[in-house]
């Protein structure tokens, strides 16, 4: 059984439907791609997995090994062992890289130390005190993702991480999240926008088109296939 | 650098961490000790008069800010609290006879379950709606308290006679305390429950459950995503806001000698919200500025009655200046205008940095 099955699954918001049966599956310990361009409904279908700023469900399921995760409330899908790294680095800008990490790993059935996290980041362990909102742009998505895996997840949601950031920054994050999946036997799902980034963390993507899947591809073919790429992706 | 410095500059950095961490309970030490001689000063009020008014609204407005300004919620009734802890004082002086350290923790015990019930059925149906539902309680509760069911409550005119505790003499307007064989100022009373209050909520709010409120007040989204109950946390602040003001309450019942139908009313709920945000609702400390600010601006309009202006002579201002509310109403303008979100206490600090900064600057040249 996968570890996470998306089937038939349809959901937009107040303005209209933004997907229309979207089917795709994970197995455990893989990591994959959700590619497609601006509003083709990557986020639409993560936030409709991790039940955050809801959007309207109108069809479909979401299994996460047993467990229905539609019938299920958004702050509970978390304790099943799924973490979301939100778009845009979202944090708490109030709190200090310390107190972000921490009430991730609090509100956790069984958390990692926190002080693994400085040890993947060494970056952060400098500024245990700083206000999130005084880090800069590959700080805080550093923070976003530590965040994320202090609660000792299964399933990682990574949603453009790479977005606006310098490259040499892009590179240390695609090889921290490769890590987190190899090393730890963490799945990752990755939206991204970025084709590059998505090829050097997954092994496998999904292409989203105008709210319907169109492709599943592995790297390989994405990176000799020229046309699939300029049809779907414009890259 | 010499090597005998480094243990002097060492201690430095320990006192200075210190200070720097313990700056709350220091500051709240100081303002009670400071508060009465300073505004009693003559060139301030001349009199000490307010100064237990002012550290129970301060108490009050903190209580508050715990739900506002840590939580992100409004609440326009918080008035219900702060009257619970009145009215359960007066009522149980008056009609059962309760000694006043029966009475009021029991109007505490039930302000934090009326908080616990309103918030149980309001959190979670968004931040309008939860204000509005505030004022719809807050104009139920008032309803309730004028009709004065059971004879219990006075109605319209309150409870004030037979509603103070048998350890305070009152004489000429002075009240006094007379417990355990001594006898001090009713001041030094309401400043021993300020400051235990004043650190039970400071811990609140260091606490992991104060950080998590102020991350579900960041970006709820988020914190519901990493597993958070956000309207567990939101119930319990605003049940623990409810405690914290009804406490403010069982003092005001005696400050003011009795329980008046106001203290529920629409007002007493505004004045404590527009206290908060002119203070400043990002900081601890910012309410309890604002509550200052409100109380010595309230007595030193109404008193000014002559002023001096050069060349025109002395000018009564007496009259225009009884409008206290418009000049407040002016400065709160002025306040937020020049520093929304942060408030007074966010303006004074922002000067304070600079003035810092700059002497750091002129220092190191």
């Amino acid at each position: 059984m996968s570890l996470l099955d998306v089937s038939d699954l349809e959901a937009g918001y107040e303005t209209g439907q933004i997907l229309f049966g979207v089917d795709f599956e994970i197995e455990e310990g893989e990591a994959v791609g959700l590619l497609g361009r601006n509003g083709a409904g990557k986020t639409t279908t993560m936030r409709a997995i991790m039940g955050a700023d809801l959007p309207r469900i109108i069809g479909g399921s979401i299994r996460y090994r047993d467990t229905e995760l539609l019938e299920t409330a958004s702050y509970d899908r978390a304790d099943l062992g799924i973490s979301f790294v939100p778009e845009e680095r979202q944090l708490f800008p109030r709190l200090t890289v310390a107190e972000n990490i921490h009430i991730a790993a609090s509100s956790a059935d069984d958390p990692l130390p926190a002080e693994e996290m400085f040890d993947l980041f060494p970056e952060l362990d400098a500024m245990r005190d700083r206000h999130a909102k005084n880090m800069s742009g590959g700080e805080q998505q550093m923070l976003a993702i530590a965040r994320a895996l202090v609660s000792n997840p299964e399933l990682m949601l990574l949603d453009e991480p790479c977005e606006g950031l310098a490259p040499q920054i892009v590179e240390r994050l695609e090889d921290v999240v490769a890590r987190i999946n190899e090393e730890r036997g963490v799945t990752v799902l990755i939206v991204e926008q970025n084709v590059a980034t998505a090829m050097s963390i997954a092994d496998r993507h999904y292409i989203l088109d105008e709210g319907r899947l169109v492709e599943e591809v592995t790297t390989d073919r994405l990176r000799e296939d020229d046309e699939l790429r300029q049809t779907h992706l414009g890259v | 650098m010499s090597d005998a410095s480094e243990p002097a500059a060492a201690g430095r950095d320990r006192l200075r961490n210190a200070l720097s961490r313990y700056r709350v309970p220091i500051g709240i030490l100081l303002l009670v000790v400071l508060l009465r001689p300073v505004i009693a000063h003559d060139a301030l009020l001349g009199s000490s008069y307010i100064a237990s008014a002012m550290l129970i609204w301060m108490l009050f407005a903190a209580a508050f800010n715990l739900l506002y300004g840590y939580s992100g919620l409004l609440s326009f009734g918080h008035a219900i609290f702060l009257g619970t802890g009145i009215y359960g004082v007066a009522i149980g002086i008056r009609h059962f006879d309760l000694p006043y350290f029966v009475a009021a923790p029991i109007g505490v015990i039930v302000a934090g379950l009326i908080a616990y019930g309103i918030a149980r059925l309001i959190v979670g149906y968004g931040e309008i709606y939860f204000a509005m539902l505030t004022l719809a309680f807050a104009e139920a509760i008032h309803f309730v308290v004028n009709a004065d069911p059971f004879g219990l409550t006075g109605g319209a005119d309150g409870l004030r006679s037979d509603t103070t505790p048998a350890w305070i003499e009152s004489f000429r307007g002075r009240s006094v305390v007379q417990l355990g064989g001594g006898e001090f100022e009713l001041y030094y009373f309401v400043a021993l429950v300020f400051v235990i209050a004043m650190l039970a909520l400071w811990q609140i709010v260091r606490s992991p459950f104060g950080r998590t409120l102020v991350a579900i007040r960041d970006n709820e989204e988020l914190a519901r995503a990493m597993g958070i109950s956000t309207a567990r946390y939101q119930t319990w602040a605003f049940t623990l806001s409810g405690v914290f003001s009804a406490v403010a309450g069982t003092l005001l019942v005696i400050r003011n000698s009795g329980a008046s139908l106001e203290n529920f009313g629409m007002m007493t709920g505004a004045e404590v919200i527009l206290m908060s945000i002119f203070g400043g609702i990002s900081y601890f400390f910012g309410p309890i500025a604002g509550a200052f600010s409100w109380f010595f601006a309230r007595e030193y309009l109404t008193n000014l009655e002559m002023v001096a202006i050069p060349l025109v002579g002395t000018v009564d201002v007496g009259p225009i200046l009884g409008y206290w509310r418009f000049f407040f109403g002016f400065l709160f303008v002025v306040v937020i205008v020049l520093s929304p979100q942060r408030g007074l206490w966010g303006f004074v600090r922002s000067i304070a940095d600079r003035i810092r900064d700059r002497l750091a600057e002129v220092i190191s040249e």
